[in-house]
């Protein structure tokens, strides 16, 4: 009988191998924590090799990005000099109001060095870790806006969560009608945004930022531009889509938001 | 077999270090499919599960996404499958041959675009197919480059 089973087994060897991995698969799935690094030294090797890559990346990009970027100081600095007046103004109103000052966003600067080796881009590698005080949650933006949140960190990589990945939601608001929702990906750079009240007047062109609603994303961070509101009459709320400005696949700098309570 | 160890290791940088270069609105070919289907043709399934199950377990340890077992899943049933179609393309018509390559990847690309669109999948049933499709056809697209260089017939 045993013999008979043994040969049974060696004669089909191959289904059984496929079944034997198809259920450890399914186990490492419905296991899987998206919280922990699976092997963080490994993540640390990727890293370290793909730098250069990184950097190789760069190059031909840097020349285009640096003339956006002188334009974008010429008029940044034009607007700065209007702000610097709102901020003294600011100030002093919310001294009479007797309002309590806002906390201050700290940023620091990462590149990107893996972008993971599924098909579709849900996460990336940036440079950053704990030891710059990186956690886990800490937004990701660039200057068009919100790309993800750190969802695993290293001492000198952190893994990022991006918008893209289905799993990945935030609470946005429209302005400048303040009219609130929760936004996740669609597809090609569109998310939508749900649970918005009919009655709330959002136009083609309106700005979505963050609502500071939850204790991830501070309040007022761009998400990005409505692009189309659709008000079905069957439906109770709103869907409205946003367009991402920030082309994902082609980042290389990002930006972490730290809290500075966490810098080792 | 030395010779697919080697291959492997390519595709494996290829990879990660490349892939994105090829990238189109954020989808990427999966080198890593087109090795494991080659190599289950070429050694049948037992072989094809091993090899698929391994490099996918490698592949997902350096990936970043979140689902940890998806890639081992999609590439022992890359290797399953593909295994039977060991020494099959002297007795197949080429074009059922070629036929039976494209449906296990657009099969094991759904099983992929589920897992992580299932949101879409019931919600926005319209946009998991154009997902699912974008993100098959592009590693089918590879693959038909592949295939016309070392077609799998002659490995």
């Amino acid at each position: 009988m045993l013999v008979k089973l043994l040969v049974l087994i060696q004669k089909n060897r191959h289904h059984f191998t496929f079944i034997l991995f198809v259920i450890i698969s399914f186990i490492l799935i419905y296991n899987s924590d998206s919280n922990k690094l699976k092997l963080p030294f490994l993540n640390n090797i990727t890293s370290y090799l793909s730098s250069p890559f990184a950097r190789f990346n760069l190059l031909p990009k840097a020349a285009q990005e640096n003339e956006m970027l002188r334009e974008r100081l010429i008029v940044l600095s034009l607007e700065k000099e209007t702000l610097l007046d709102y901020e003294v103004e600011n100030v002093k109103l919310r001294e009479m109001l007797n309002f309590k000052r806002e906390s201050e966003i700290k940023m620091i600067p990462a590149t990107v060095v893996n972008m993971g080796l599924t098909s579709n881009l849900l996460s990336m590698t940036v440079d950053v870790g704990s030891e710059l005080g990186v956690s886990k949650n800490n937004p990701v933006i660039t200057p068009y806006g919100i790309i993800g949140k750190i969802s695993a960190v290293n001492s000198n990589s952190s893994i990022v969560q991006l918008i893209s990945d289905p799993g990945f939601r935030i609470g946005v608001r429209f302005l400048p009608s303040n009219a609130t929702g929760i936004l996740r990906w669609r597809i090609n750079n569109i998310c939508d945004v749900r649970e918005v009240y009919k009655n709330s007047t959002i136009s083609v062109g309106d700005r979505v930022v963050t609502s500071g609603l939850s204790d991830i994303f501070p309040k007022g961070l761009l998400v990005g531009i409505v692009s189309s509101v659709t008000d079905d009459r069957s439906q109770f709320q709103k869907i409205v889509s946003v367009k991402i400005e920030e082309s994902l696949s082609s980042i290389i700098h990002v930006f972490v938001i730290i809290n500075e309570n966490s810098i080792q | 077999m030395k010779k697919y160890g080697v291959i492997s290791i390519i595709a494996f940088l290829m990879q990660i270090f490349f892939s994105n270069l090829f990238s189109i609105r954020g989808v990427r070919p999966d080198f890593l499919i087109i090795f494991v289907l080659y190599f289950a043709v070429n050694f049948g399934s037992f072989k094809g599960v091993l090899a698929g199950f391994s490099v996918g377990i490698v592949a997902s340890l350096f990936d970043s996404g979140m689902i940890t077992g998806l890639l081992p899943l999609i590439y022992s049933i890359v290797g399953y499958s593909g295994g039977f179609l060991k020494s099959q393309h002297y007795k197949m018509i080429p074009f059922y041959f070629n036929f039976s390559c494209f449906l296990i990847i657009i099969g094991c690309f759904f099983i992929y675009s589920y897992f992580n669109y299932n949101y879409l999948f019931y919600n926005d049933f319209k946009i998991f197919l154009l997902t699912w499709f974008k993100t098959g056809l592009y590693t089918l697209s590879l693959l038909a480059i592949v295939q016309f260089i070392v077609p799998l017939r002659n490995t």
